[in-house]
């Protein structure tokens, strides 16, 4: 949905221009085709087409289609498993992956172009990522600070909400879409030739790196995870659970947080900041039902051994 | 109290209206499907009967609009049925590169299907990456739950989406 994300992605777009030293998307794609077409790289005819597809589709990440934003979440999830052990308990998966996909369809984006699909990573870190396209990858030890199904859920649905409004993508640097849009060329371009395939997947590789050195390393901007948070109290209401398991669960997560730790600390926002902010979204939610006994059931039987 | 469930509904629906109707999603509009596989549905709901599915560079017609919910005619089959608008476009998805030239509809316009980072581009990156183990990632997206199975899933729970689960 273009027009759903054009809302959110201006702020970041005036950032991306900032960054560039004022110059336009447009003035770049420009420059690097007019320095194309002097080395004879690309024709002139090539070069507008270029610099047509480049103002018409606009947007950095917006312009990635939901195929392709697929195909680099694949990779990514394959990048931090190759770090990160899978638990392979099929309860358990089965089980996160019911919740998690019921929970994407009340979510702002129900539908990617592969869906939502969830694994279980071996280790007692508290972690979570989501790739693009709804790949999504929860440790153990974060799974350990749930008490209850409704505590899941707020994890899930805020892990969703980092593939819906696509925080992943956006840490793509501009070059590489320029690169990538240069090298594809115009329409009509039929298969790769040998060079290309390789320059593409160089600037594939980058993207990936981009996005995973974001997701690994330095973690997203504070404004992107209290946006995440948000949409989650939503998806949460929608469903049916307590929205305010969102804030028992990052108590949780608080006294169970290894200060020097690698992970969430590393690359989250403090939860007692977290929770402040979401405080104020629910101060004038109603009061949660009582959960049905065969979700308090349901949870234990699946998550009692995680 | 119910007041505020209405509101937030309200909210979250005239936001998505507003995303839609700024897409131009009008009556009568031709677009294409953008995910690899959907259903048409006989209600705006992600639990409603299944009237006829659709797949990736589909091309319907837009015969209403409900919130984020768009009823459409699959322009092959002439079925109809409603969908989430978040898997439609207005580019048009062609899914061979070649086909792209008769269509008259500049660059920015088209969404070729399979171009850019793709299977192939994968399949490259893996050549070069041999230690990077893509049969979890594989087994990863056959994970999947049909909307029975979790509607199911959200009745036994004792939740409030089991009732409509219209958004």
């Amino acid at each position: 949905m273009i027009a759903a994300t054009r809302t959110i992605c201006i702020p970041f777009m005036v950032i991306t221009l900032l960054l560039a030293g004022c110059k336009t998307l447009d003035t770049i794609t420009d420059y690097s085709t007019k320095a194309l077409v002097a080395t004879g790289t690309i024709s002139s005819t090539q070069a507008t087409s270029i610099n047509k597809t480049v103002t018409a589709v606009g947007k950095t990440f917006d312009s990635i289609t939901p195929e392709q934003e697929y195909y680099i979440g694949r990779t990514v999830a394959a990048v931090i498993l190759s770090k990160n052990k899978p638990y392979d308990k099929s309860t358990a998966t089965q089980y996160l992956n019911k919740l998690g996909q019921a929970l994407a369809l009340f979510s702002e984006r129900p539908e990617t172009f592969g869906g939502y699909h969830f694994l279980i990573m071996d280790s007692d870190e508290i972690n979570a990522f989501a790739a693009p396209g709804g790949l999504i990858l929860v440790s153990r030890g974060m799974l350990r600070c749930c008490q209850s199904e409704d505590e899941l859920s707020a994890v899930l649905a805020h892990e969703i909400a980092h593939v819906a409004q696509k925080h992943g993508l956006r840490a793509i640097k501009t070059s590489r879409i320029t690169s990538a849009l240069t090298i594809l060329g115009t329409e009509a371009a039929k298969n790769l030739a040998g060079g290309q395939l390789a320059e593409l997947t160089k600037t594939f590789e980058d993207s990936i790196t981009d996005i995973t050195s974001e997701m690994v390393n330095n973690g997203y901007a504070r404004d992107l995870e209290e946006s995440a948070d948000a949409a989650a109290i939503k998806t949460l209401q929608a469903v049916g659970y307590d929205p305010r398991a969102l804030v028992s669960m990052l108590r949780q997560m608080e006294q169970r947080l290894n200060p020097q730790g690698k992970d969430f600390n590393k690359t989250h926002p403090k939860p007692s900041d977290r929770i402040d902010a979401i405080e104020k979204l629910l101060k004038n939610a109603d009061p949660a039902d009582q959960p049905a006994p065969a979700r308090l059931r349901r949870f234990k039987d699946a998550m009692g051994r995680v | 109290m119910r007041d505020k469930r209405l509101f937030l509904a309200a909210a979250a629906a005239l936001a998505m209206a507003v995303a839609v109707q700024a897409a131009g999603v009008k009556p009568g509009a031709e677009m294409s499907v953008e995910v690899k596989s959907t259903d048409m549905r006989a209600t705006a709901s992600f639990f409603g009967t299944i009237t006829g599915p659709l797949k990736y560079g589909d091309r319907v017609t837009v015969l209403e609009s409900n919130g984020a919910w768009i009823k459409v005619r699959h322009n092959d089959s002439k079925r109809e049925g409603w969908i989430n608008g978040n898997v439609l476009t207005k580019k048009r998805v062609v899914l061979t590169a070649g086909a792209a030239t008769d269509t008259g509809a500049s660059s920015g316009e088209l969404a070729i299907a399979g171009k850019g980072f793709n299977k192939e581009v994968e399949g490259n990156f893996k050549a070069q990456h041999k230690d990077i183990d893509f049969a979890w990632v594989d087994r990863m997206v056959s994970f999947k739950n049909d909307s029975a199975s979790l509607e199911k899933f959200v009745k036994e729970g004792g939740l409030k989406a089991a009732q409509g689960g219209a958004k």
